[in-house]
């Protein structure tokens, strides 16, 4: 600031400068110079004073030598001034730029200023919140020390009281040491005692040993004694063994020389027996020819029996011809008798017959009209037939007479509950009426009020409703009255057809009860089968069931009711994406790779530009690829091929087949526009007839072994009638009838 | 367990107990069948039994999609199955369903309440949930890698979300099928069978 303030006077000192050169020229320069130079940066106060010198100055101006000098001194000064006043424009420069320095040092120090108050304000809340935790420092510092202390009393105690266990301790110890001394003066004592014992025991042990060696010789002599007592033992089992085998060898043979007597018994009994045999042989024999003998007796007398039995038949049968002769005889008689009255009554002239020949004329007669009489009694027969038949109907509609008949009963009756209860309703209805009348009357005599009008009113309606029910009940009379007639009717019907059936009942019953009998049968079969039926529909039913409940349990459901959803995003879906595109990644990858090894190969493993080379190949397939692909059709189109010529020959096998099913013939094609065909009932394969089809489409017959055997044929249909089937079929024809002659001559043979 | 302790059960407690099986049911057959690692799944404790529950993120979020979908449409009775179904992933065939039949009480609304306890339906619970561990002794290995989905059959004329789309019954060509026990809420009664390739 000082500085500024220089400036300020350093301008005001120029201008009083420029002022006194105008006025004056007798200026002393050097001394102001001099002064200026001296006092450029002094105080203002010394610049005035200097100032008021060169006002001061005439002492030198006086003379005039000088003012040349002065002139000179006053140009050097002037270009002084001059560049005293570049140096001040430059020194004004540098004041606004040194302005706009401290302006700018100003705004910084304010900045910083701020910042500062900001970190003394932090500083301030940071002083402040150690204070706050200082204090809980001091606090917890304090709270610690209480605690310590507290502690340190407790340790003091404890201490204490720790000192006196120990003192306890130690006088239990100094006692328990005493006793340990006294137990090992106990135990000293106790030890020379056992060193005592000891030394006794073992002189006993001495002792024992001695006696153990006599008892043990003593033991080699028992042991000794007992091992030729364990031999004699052994030997006295050995021996018990064999005793007790003896013994069973004994009883078995006790019970076999028991067995022998029984046996010799026995043998003696069968030789007694024996004995009888010789005789019995010859007994046989003479039995055997006995038997023989009655063998053929016995035939003989079933021989003799049948004879028998026929000429009983015979007896029996010439009985009855002798009856019937008899019988013949006395009719003969009685004929020959009335022959001889007739023939005696014949002499009075009569009209009877006198011969048999009359007779018989008479007989024939007398046939005709029997048959002219059976005629009628057939008609008779087809008569009852038919009345039978219209009592079978008449039973039937009797039947349903009878059903309707009860069924009008029943409604007949209803009809009569009804009225009942229609009269009994009436009744009360009535009784009702009367009391509101009886009521009525008495409201009138208690009351002579507008309660009558109401009261007709009431009345007129009860009265009306009750006309209603009498109409109701006339016209249930009159329907009650109708049915009853119609009662009376059926009742009549029924009555005349239970009197037809009656008539009929006694010819009828049996049938009926056989028809029913066989109605019953028929029903219950049917039943049987609905049973069967039934069983089988519910072990179907049951089958089905369980198909339904797995079909369920599998998961089927109704279209029509219900629908499945899941959501699009599920874990398989995502799981299978994830693959495909993975598979996807990997294939491209096998293909890169497939064809990097080729074109590795290709190159004999010095490529460069491997990758991009790849690539090429991967967007241009090779043309061997484009042949593959070719080949592939062609393939195809071969396989195609092939298919087509494989259904061509089925279908053209199949067409030959059925031609030759049809027409006998198989047609070959040996060379193009050549057909052969041999017949079906060719004698030999050898017999063909050969056709060509020449380039206007007509067909001729070429010659072969067989046709020359078939020159009458060829004759007659090809050259006269010119058809080829028709010979054909005569060859056809021929062959077949020939064939047959043989087949039936050869039967016939059989 | 929102009835839990109470003698009585309205349709949201017996839907929120018959989501809260199928959450366990699907995770432990998922365990069970081997569809995801075992260290990703988790144990914890439910109906007195050791749970898995899977820790997959993608996983919980699919489930937890569906039960959220399968809840609202327990409460208006419109699920008629919920079906488990493995697939091989290279050959797309189904190997196993598991399917869980839903009977609904249709006279029950919102405000009914029955009576029913507690302990008997969490009994019921417990009998499926041992059943379809014990089911790995009977299935046959799962061999190649298999995934899954779950199908969800509901009325025909109900509108799906989104995210959601029809399907097919996804049914097994000669499979043999296993009926397991069943749980009644006396609202909802599940039937769990399960059904498998016979080889």
């Amino acid at each position: 600031m000082d500085s500024f303030e220089d400036n300020t006077e350093l301008v005001k000192m120029k201008r009083k400068f420029a002022a006194s050169h105008d006025e004056d020229d007798t200026f002393n320069f050097s001394k102001t110079r001099h002064n200026l130079l001296r006092d450029f940066d002094e105080t203002p106060a010394k610049v005035r004073k200097a100032s008021e010198m060169t006002t001061k100055g005439p002492l030198f101006g006086s003379k005039p030598k000088d003012f040349a000098v002065a002139r000179k001194e006053a140009s050097l000064m002037e270009a002084e001034i001059i560049t005293l006043k570049t140096s001040i424009t430059q020194l004004q420069d540098r004041l606004s730029s040194s302005e706009t320095v401290s302006r700018q040092s100003q705004i910084d120090h304010e900045k910083e200023i701020a910042k500062f108050r900001a970190e003394k304000e932090r500083d301030a809340n940071k002083v402040s919140e150690l204070h706050s935790k200082l204090q809980y420092v001091m606090e917890k510092e304090r709270n610690a020390r209480e605690t310590l202390n507290s502690l340190e009393k407790d340790l003091s105690s404890q201490k204490w009281e720790m000192d006196k266990k120990i003192s306890a301790a130690q006088k239990e110890k100094r006692s328990a040491e005493d006793k340990a001394q006294a137990q090992k003066q106990k135990w000293h004592e106790a030890e020379s005692n056992l060193h005592d014992q000891i030394i006794q025991q073992k002189k006993e042990i001495i002792k024992l040993q001695s006696m153990y060696g006599e008892a043990q010789a003593q033991l080699s002599l028992r042991e000794r004694r007992d091992t030729s007592n364990t031999v004699h033992l052994s030997e006295v089992d050995d021996l018990k063994k064999q005793l007790k085998a003896a013994q069973e060898k004994v009883k078995a043979l006790e019970s076999q020389l028991a067995e022998h007597a029984d046996n010799l018994v026995v043998t003696k009994a069968l030789k007694e027996d024996l004995d009888l045999v010789p005789k019995m042989k010859s007994d046989l024999e003479k039995l055997r020819l006995d038997n023989e003998q009655l063998r053929y007796n016995e035939q003989n007398c079933l021989l003799l029996e049948e004879e028998v039995r026929s000429l009983k038949k015979k007896l029996e049968l010439a009985e009855t011809e002798n009856k019937r002769i008899v019988e013949l005889e006395v009719t003969n008689e009685e004929l020959q008798g009335r022959l001889t009255r007739w023939e005696v009554s014949d002499s009075s002239g009569s009209r009877r017959p006198q011969s048999p020949s009359s007779l018989s004329r008479r007989v024939t007669e007398l046939e005709t009209s029997q048959a002219s009489l059976t005629l009628k009694e057939g008609e008779l027969q087809t008569l009852a037939n038919s009345t039978k038949l219209r009592l079978e109907q008449a039973q039937n509609a009797n039947q349903k007479l009878s059903a309707e008949l009860a069924k009008e009963r029943n409604l007949v009756t209803q009809h009569s509950d009804l009225i009942k209860r229609l009269k009994r309703k009436v009744l009360l209805l009535s009784k009702e009426r009367d009391s509101y009348k009886s009521l009525l009357d008495s409201y009138e005599n208690e009351v002579t009020c507008n309660f009558d009008v109401q009261k007709q009113a009431h009345t007129q309606r009860q009265e009306d409703v009750l006309q209603n029910y009498r109409t109701e009940a006339a016209q249930l009379e009159a329907e009650i009255s109708r049915l009853t007639e119609r009662l009376a009717e059926t009742q009549q019907r029924l009555d005349a057809a239970q009197q037809e059936l009656h008539t009929f009942k006694s010819s009828d019953k049996h049938s009926s009860s056989v028809r029913h009998e066989q109605d019953i049968r028929k029903a219950r079969e049917q039943v049987a089968e609905l049973e069967i039926k039934l069983a089988k529909v519910e072990s179907e039913r049951d089958i089905l069931e369980a198909r339904i409940e797995q079909r369920h349990l599998q998961g089927d459901y109704d279209p029509s009711k219900t629908k499945i959803v899941h959501i699009s995003m599920n874990p398989c879906a995502v799981a299978q994406k994830t693959r495909q595109e993975e598979w996807e990644s990997l294939h491209q990858e096998v293909e890169m790779l497939r064809k990097r090894n080729k074109i590795l190969e290709e190159q004999g493993g010095e490529v460069e530009d491997l990758t991009i080379q790849v690539k090429e190949k991967l967007q241009h397939p090779s043309p061997s690829k484009e042949l593959e692909e070719m080949k592939a059709q062609v393939k195809r189109e071969e396989m195609r091929n092939q298919r087509l010529m494989e259904v061509f020959k089925k279908t053209s096998q199949e067409f030959r087949e059925i031609c030759y099913q049809l027409t006998g013939y198989k047609i070959d094609i040996p060379c193009s526009n050549q057909y052969r065909l041999t017949s079906m009932y060719a004698e030999s394969p050898r017999d063909h007839l050969l056709f060509q089809q020449n380039a206007q489409g007509e067909i001729q017959m070429l010659e072969t072994d067989f046709s020359t055997t078939l020159q009458e044929a060829m004759e007659l249909y090809l050259k006269r009638q010119q058809s080829i089937p028709v010979f054909l079929s005569s060859i056809t024809m021929d062959l077949f009838s020939r064939q047959t002659i043989l087949t039936e001559s050869f039967s016939d043979n059989r | 367990m929102a009835t839990s302790c109470k003698n009585s059960i309205t349709l949201r407690g017996s839907t929120e107990i018959v989501t809260e099986f199928f959450h366990y049911g699907l995770h432990s057959i998922l365990y069970q069948r081997g569809l995801y690692p075992p260290e990703t799944f988790a144990h914890t404790q439910q109906w007195g039994l050791t749970m898995l529950v899977s820790c997959d993120k993608d996983l919980q979020t699919f489930l937890g999609n569906i039960l959220c979908q399968v809840k609202t449409w327990l409460t208006d009775m419109t699920v008629e199955k919920l079906v488990l179904v493995v697939k091989e992933v290279g050959t797309n065939n189904v190997v196993e369903r598991w399917q869980f039949d839903v009977e609904c009480d249709r006279t029950v609304t919102k405000d009914t309440k029955r009576e029913v306890k507690d302990k008997d339906i969490q009994d019921g619970i417990r009998a499926v949930i041992r059943q379809i561990t014990a089911s790995v002794t009977f299935l046959p290995l799962l061999e190649t890698p298999c995934c899954f989905d779950i199908l969800v059959y509901t009325d025909k004329d109900l509108e799906v979300p989104e995210e959601w789309g029809e399907t097919g019954p996804h049914l097994i060509y000669n499979s043999e099928e296993v009926k397991l026990k069943s749980f009644c809420t006396s609202v909802h009664k599940v039937n769990t069978a399960v059904a498998f390739k016979k080889h």
